[in-house]
């Protein structure tokens, strides 16, 4: 009997990287709750034509979204971040991997509102770039549309659920710049949350898949043959090609530099601007689109984005007056 | 020669703002050429510098003047300005972006922006631990009244009384600051000095968060009859020219008192007792209601109950002292000013005047049965306190 009741009690240590028990909290008011967005009546009955139906709306935007939150707060419950805003749980978790479940739930709540909140839901307005944007685009990619071509490949190419964004940094001579982020999976572009930015794949970019890749015309044949004196996958993934380290150490080398650089970032983490996102999680576009409308599904977004939203979250010199390198407050 | 050759040299640039000044250059030329010299050359590069910041997108970073050096301090100052701004911007684009946050307690709020005698509610009340008592056995059975019951052991405070008496004070506060008294907000245990700091902010009273000294009102002659008196006019300005006439005023003494801890504040609470001073205090079931001529039944060992109350008397005396520079504005003075004080005039003047008018330093009063009811009050008091043989100084701003 006494064993039972210990079996029965519940258990004292449980990792936060372990899901959370499906137990709902004990009359406890949620901190957290869905957010509206413009235009909800219409969005809720109608979804976006040309983009989401009534139901996939309703599953990618209410349902997920309402799912985040609730888990939120559960990971949250008497923890120091549970009355703190989305953006910052995201950073305030980042670092630690033993928050990386509130940090999952707050970082996909805030890039579903980010990407729903860029989407023009007004059918009788249609939204274009402005000069000054467009004219920033076609500077940093050539033109507006490889920009647009580069956008919809690189979230085509990537394998798996992810976003892809359009962010805005500084160049290092401080020139604004535009720049495509892909984030995988649950990844921030926040500058504050940059451990767990995800912007690639790592079961393609690590250490051992890129020199086993280089080493596959050079095996290195001794005693052991390919393996190594332990036996298979004891060879340490070096290359077998000598690597000239002249340089690369000291306070002058470019790593000494690099992190130079990184301690000099600006305060607040305004180095990363995220102006314009695409959602490619699968429940997003499967119910309307199919298993194989991907491509489809990003084509009629990019007809649906309002640049507005853009254009007000950017910082960028209008071209046609000259002189606005100055800052004047 | 050497004249005509400074004054040329000096009219040549473009900001010729030594112009005036070449009287004192013709005393030391040669050390002003050659700080003329260096002001060019600054001049220069100054210019060079808003130029290519003019025509192109790129930073140059700016000289200093003095040193005529680039300064890494200032170009530092004026990015941490600049990313601060874009940081406030992108917060209030995208900082609450993800969820909405239902209303929670917040404690800053509670100092920053306290609750007034509207937002006065049970649920605030029980939000803020003001029904809890002490133990059944501690109580003071004057208290029965403002008790509603036992639970666990100790005896919990009806809230409806509570808030009643709660208005009831502010009510009091209000009114008194609303005709220039003088309000001490006290309250000596400890965190309870910024709720205590932040409501005589707002009524635009006075603090006591230290040990009350014995005596400050009893023997206030002796205890703090080196504070500086001022006179002010309705407006709040101090009026100078009396320095003369203050040095044998009396010391003031407090129109209202405000106690959040009487039961460490009894002698305080009994001096006020001794000169007909009101005083408000909040009673816990432990402590004498009778101590305080108007008492608020509520928990004392609660800072956030203490910062609630104390913030809604520090609300009501904002509205008293509103309503008073209303009144000042459109000419009318909500007290009697002090009638023993002679404007600072000329001697020729004074003497020409006759000795007993009194003095015109505020205007005449103006205002009908308010300023009649305190004219009686005004003389009452001056019988009490003539007994007292002292006279109170009623209308005159103490400056601490």
């Amino acid at each position: 009997m006494i064993i039972r009741s210990l079996l029965r009690r519940p258990t004292a240590l449980r990792t936060l990287a372990s899901p959370p028990l499906r137990c709902s909290a004990p009359s406890s008011r949620s901190i957290h709750s869905l957010p509206t967005l413009n235009n909800h009546e219409e969005l809720i009955r109608n979804g976006i034509p040309g983009l989401f139906s009534k139901e996939a709306f309703e599953e990618s935007w209410t349902d997920y979204q309402q799912y985040m939150l609730k888990e939120l707060n559960v990971c949250s419950a008497g923890m120091p971040w549970e009355y703190s805003t989305i953006s910052s749980v995201v950073i305030d978790t980042a670092r630690d991997p033993m928050k990386a479940t509130p940090f999952n739930y707050a970082s996909m709540a805030w890039n579903n509102h980010f990407f729903f909140k860029g989407l023009a839901t007004n059918p009788n307005q249609t939204s274009a770039p402005s000069p000054t944007l467009t004219h920033h685009l076609a500077t940093n990619f050539s033109s507006l549309p490889s920009f647009t071509s580069t956008f919809l490949d690189t979230a085509e190419a990537m394998f798996g659920p992810g976003f892809v964004w359009l962010v805005q940094t500084r160049s290092a001579n401080s020139t604004p710049t535009l720049r495509i982020l892909p984030t995988y999976l649950s990844g921030s572009p926040l500058s504050g949350a940059h451990y767990r930015r995800q912007s690639t794949d790592m079961s393609q970019h690590n250490p051992s898949s890129i020199s086993t890749a280089s080493d596959s015309l050079a095996t290195p044949t001794g005693p052991n043959g390919p393996n190594g004196p332990n036996g298979p996958n004891s060879n340490p993934p070096t290359s077998s090609t000598p690597t000239n380290t002249v340089g690369a150490f000291g306070t002058h080398s470019a790593a000494e530099r690099a992190s130079k650089a990184a301690d000099k970032k600006p305060l607040g983490g305004v180095d990363v601007v995220p102006l314009l996102c695409v959602n490619t999680w699968e429940h997003v576009w499967l119910r309307d689109y199919g298993i194989r409308g991907k491509r489809e599904f990003l084509e009629r977004w990019w007809n649906k984005i309002d640049w507005d939203v853009v254009q007000a979250a950017a910082s960028l010199p209008d071209p046609s007056v000259k002189g606005q390198g100055r800052f004047v407050y | 020669m050497i004249i005509r050759s400074v004054v040329a040299r000096s009219t040549r640039r473009a900001l010729s703002r030594r112009s005036f000044q070449t009287a004192r250059r013709l005393l030391s030329a040669e050390v002003d050429s050659i700080d003329a010299s260096a002001d060019n050359s600054l001049r220069n590069v100054q210019s060079i510098e808003s130029q290519i910041n003019a025509n192109t997108d790129q930073h140059v970073p700016s000289v200093d003047p003095e040193t005529h050096a680039t300064s890494p301090a200032a170009q530092a100052t004026d990015l941490v300005a600049e990313h601060y701004r874009q940081f406030k911007q992108q917060q209030q684009r995208t900082g609450h972006l993800g969820s909405e946050i239902s209303p929670h307690y917040q404690p800053h709020t509670l100092l920053n922006n306290p609750p007034s005698p509207a937002d006065v509610t049970l649920e605030l009340l029980l939000a803020s631990e003001a029904h809890q008592g002490h133990a059944t056995s501690l109580w003071n059975p004057a208290n029965a009244r403002y008790i509603h019951g036992i639970r666990q052991g100790i005896h919990i405070i009806s809230l409806e009384v509570t808030a009643a008496h709660l208005r009831r004070a502010a009510k009091v506060v209000q009114e008194v600051s609303r005709r220039g008294g003088l309000i001490l907000f006290a309250g000596t245990r400890d965190g309870q000095d910024t709720a205590v700091v932040r409501a005589a902010q707002l009524a635009k009273g006075y603090h006591l968060f230290e040990r009350w000294i014995p005596g400050s009102i009893t023997n206030g002659q002796q205890i703090l009859g080196k504070c500086k008196l001022k006179v002010v006019n309705e407006k709040d300005e101090t009026v100078p020219g009396f320095e003369e006439q203050l040095f044998e005023r009396p010391v003031l003494r407090p129109d209202l008192v405000v106690c959040v801890n009487p039961l460490e504040n009894y002698v305080l609470l009994h001096e006020c007792a001794l000169n007909n001073i009101p005083t408000i205090g909040v009673i816990d079931t432990n402590v004498n209601p009778t101590w305080v001529t108007y008492p608020i039944p509520a928990n004392d060992d609660s800072l956030r109950c203490i910062q609630v109350i104390a913030g809604v008397l520090g609300r009501a005396g904002e509205a008293g002292q509103k309503q008073r520079f209303e009144a000042a504005s459109n000419g009318q003075i909500t007290y009697r000013p002090a009638d023993d004080l002679t404007l600072p005039e000329e001697p020729e003047a004074d003497k020409s005047a006759a000795p007993t008018k009194p003095q015109a330093s505020k205007p005449v009063a103006l205002g009908g049965e308010s300023i009649e009811n305190a004219d009686e009050v005004e003389a009452k008091m001056d019988d009490a306190a003539d007994q007292d043989g002292r006279k109170l100084g009623h209308r005159i701003k103490m400056s601490s």
